[in-house]
């Protein structure tokens, strides 16, 4: 199957979460995976339950789980903070 | 919680009297709107004597439960001219119920010529004279703390809120001392200043303390609920280590980040002001800095934060995301050192950082000073303390600070500025600010954390209105908003941890129903006092002027807005 290149942007508790399974150190990284794959495929990847992303942005836009992946795209996942 | 007190100012008397059954199963927000309700024409002057101010409890104030503890503050707005309820963590609550109190009603003003404050303690109220009048709230709190003790919670006001400045907002103090826990929005603090009242001291020593009706029950089910609290990701991670100001991250993604008086929605220094900055600034400074800290005692969310310069000396404690915005982003500010001193300065000034941080982006707007040069942004600020012209209009607000500047980008509604949510980029919080009685007040309905795609204006509305009543909600139960990050899908166990700590009966429909009465009541109050349909509206200019990078405008229809009511 062909394989596409998606950079993956995470913050704050994500990065902490991920960082303790020891994938990614500074927020950025890029991960090749199957074309036509979904962002919730790159979060299940992640092994993020819902609870941990509030947010999804695409290339700088906001976005959902069911969008699927083109080689290049940016990928950025928040967690689901609110402001005071 | 057996007793009112209320306190007459005119005729300097002191009443102690009993809960009516009408006001049993109310509190925080929900209870001053009966009251003001019940006792105020709501047609009357904001800053006349007619209007009174209800500090009240929450229904589980007092209580175990973590971040149950909040004050809440209401009376008439000068602001937007309806009801207003504002609502803070700290100390007082917990003191006040504590002693017994419910809450207290403050009403008439002062003939006496001087300012007072009222002192209560286990065995009533006294009005005393404030030698302490025009000073700022550090110092106030200092030299109360030093006459009564450490464990006492002063709620006062600053300078701002005794010349009646419609900017000012009512403080109490954290468990450390600090004044600077804000019942920030509306402009209560200037209801509380022209009535004379300088502070109400709380001392709850030798207090009877606080009755449950089944502890042990209540114990067994607060276990559970702690343990929700430290297993939910954004309770017992995200909040304790990097606070509010991790919505920076997330605004500026949606576009949403007021900058520069609300003309762009990201910041190109956001990374420099966000909750990971943050985090790491404090941790590097070492010294009085704290990455977290708990606002009220026995909070497990500990969202908080203490602020330390490049020598470990307090700065500020905290520095919270609204400030963050609109100190920061939307005056082009993008360095937490200079929003540190300008949120001691307003702190201090007693006035909201957010109604001033887009006051302060209105005057930059106008040419008045450059945006980004946070020293001009001080030395404005100063001058409400300087009593200069400028300093008069600044702290009027921002509504007042635009008109008087010509600006036709006043981002405001029902006279009340904007909190640090654009709502071209958050349309749900358009709907919220348009909707609201308590004007644009992202407290009063927050969709920003739901998973829908926020410019899109076909669902807002219904979600506006579903915070709307959980916003309500938890306002009345004396509840901190971030519970509900893990609580949200439990509220049956927050009815029954109300009935084991006072005994009142009810199910999650019937609070949630309470919470949409409560509305109905602040929304016909409104309707009383002049303000309808016709003002829930988002400037005008939001409407027309799309937000750079996403293109949007505020769309959702008036008439759309109106099924907030039904």
């Amino acid at each position: 199957m062909a394989k596409i290149l998606v950079t993956l942007k995470v913050h704050d508790i994500i990065k902490d979460k991920i960082n303790r399974n020891g994938v990614l150190a500074d927020g950025k990284m890029q991960i090749t995976i199957p074309e036509e794959s979904m962002v919730g495929d790159l979060i299940d990847l992640l092994d993020l339950t819902d609870d941990w992303v509030g947010l999804i942005t695409v290339n700088k836009r906001q976005s959902t789980p069911e969008k699927p992946l083109s080689d290049g795209d940016v990928v950025e996942l928040f967690s689901p903070l609110v402001g005071g | 919680m057996s007793k009112i007190l209320r306190v007459n100012l005119t005729e300097n008397k002191i009443t102690s009297e009993p809960v009516p059954e009408k006001y049993l199963k109310l509190g925080g927000r929900a209870l001053t709107a009966q009251v003001l309700t019940d006792e105020i024409d709501p047609a009357c002057e904001p800053l006349g004597r007619h209007n009174k101010l209800v500090i009240a409890t929450g229904l589980l104030s007092g209580s175990y439960l973590s971040s149950s503890s909040r004050l809440s503050i209401g009376g008439k707005s000068p602001l937007t001219g309806g009801i207003k309820e504002a609502n803070a963590g700290g100390t007082a609550a917990t003191a006040l119920s504590k002693l017994g109190i419910k809450m207290i009603i403050i009403e008439g003003e002062s003939k006496t010529g001087y300012s007072q404050y009222l002192y209560v303690n286990k065995d009533g109220a006294e009005l005393r004279p404030a030698e302490m009048a025009g000073l700022g709230v550090y110092h106030s709190a200092k030299l109360f703390f030093e006459r009564y003790g450490e464990k006492v919670s002063p709620i006062l006001i600053g300078p701002a809120g005794e010349k009646g400045y419609y900017s000012a907002g009512i403080t109490n103090t954290d468990p450390q001392g600090r004044p600077s826990r804000f019942c920030g929005r509306g402009g209560l603090g200037a209801v509380m200043g022209v009535k004379g009242l300088k502070a109400v001291i709380i001392d709850p020593a030798d207090a009877p303390g606080v009755e449950y009706q089944d502890r042990p029950a209540f114990q067994e089910l607060n276990k559970e609920m702690a343990k929700m609290l430290k297993e939910n990701p954004v309770t017992g991670e995200g909040y304790p280590k990097y606070g509010t100001a991790a919505m920076a991250t997330r605004t500026n993604a949606l576009h949403a980040l007021p900058t520069r008086n609300f003309s762009e929605g990201s910041f190109e220094y956001a990374d420099k002001i966000d909750g990971e900055y943050l985090y790491k600034t404090i941790k590097a400074r070492g010294g009085e800095g704290s990455t977290t800290h708990a606002c009220m005692t026995g909070c497990m969310i500990r969202c908080s934060n203490v602020y330390a310069d490049s020598d470990g000396k307090e700065v500020v404690a905290p520095i919270e995301y609204e400030t963050i915005g609109l100190l920061g982003a939307n005056c082009g500010i993008g360095n937490l050192d200079d929003i540190a001193r300008l949120n001691y300065l307003c702190n201090d000034l007693g006035v909201d950082t957010i109604e001033i941080g887009v006051a302060v982006g209105v005057a930059m707007d106008q040419g008045v000073i450059p945006f980004g040069d946070a020293e001009a942004a001080y030395d404005l600020i100063s001058e409400i303390a300087d009593d200069t012209i400028m300093g008069k209009v600044l702290a009027q607000g921002a509504l007042i600070t635009g008109k008087v500047l010509g600006s036709r980008r006043i981002p405001v509604v029902k006279g009340q500025a904007m909190a640090a949510y654009d709502p071209r980029g958050i349309k749900g919080l358009g709907v919220t600010y348009a909707t609201s009685p308590m004007g644009a007040d992202h407290t009063a309905g927050s969709t920003a954390r739901a998973q829908v795609e926020h410019t899109d204006p076909g669902p807002q509305v219904e979600l506006s209105k579903k915070m709307q009543a959980f916003s309500m909600f938890a306002d009345s139960m004396g509840l901190c908003l971030f519970v509900l990050a893990a609580f949200a899908p439990h509220l049956d166990k927050l009815a029954k941890l109300l009935e084991y700590y006072s005994g009142i009966k009810s199910s999650e429909q019937e609070l949630l129903a309470g919470a949409a009465a409560a509305l109905k009541t602040e929304r016909e109050f409104n309707l009383r006092a002049g303000i309808g349909p016709a003002h829930d509206r988002i400037p005008e200019f939001m409407t027309e002027e799309p937000i750079p990078g996403i293109d949007s405008v505020f769309d959702v229809p008036h008439e759309e807005l109106q099924k907030i009511a039904e």
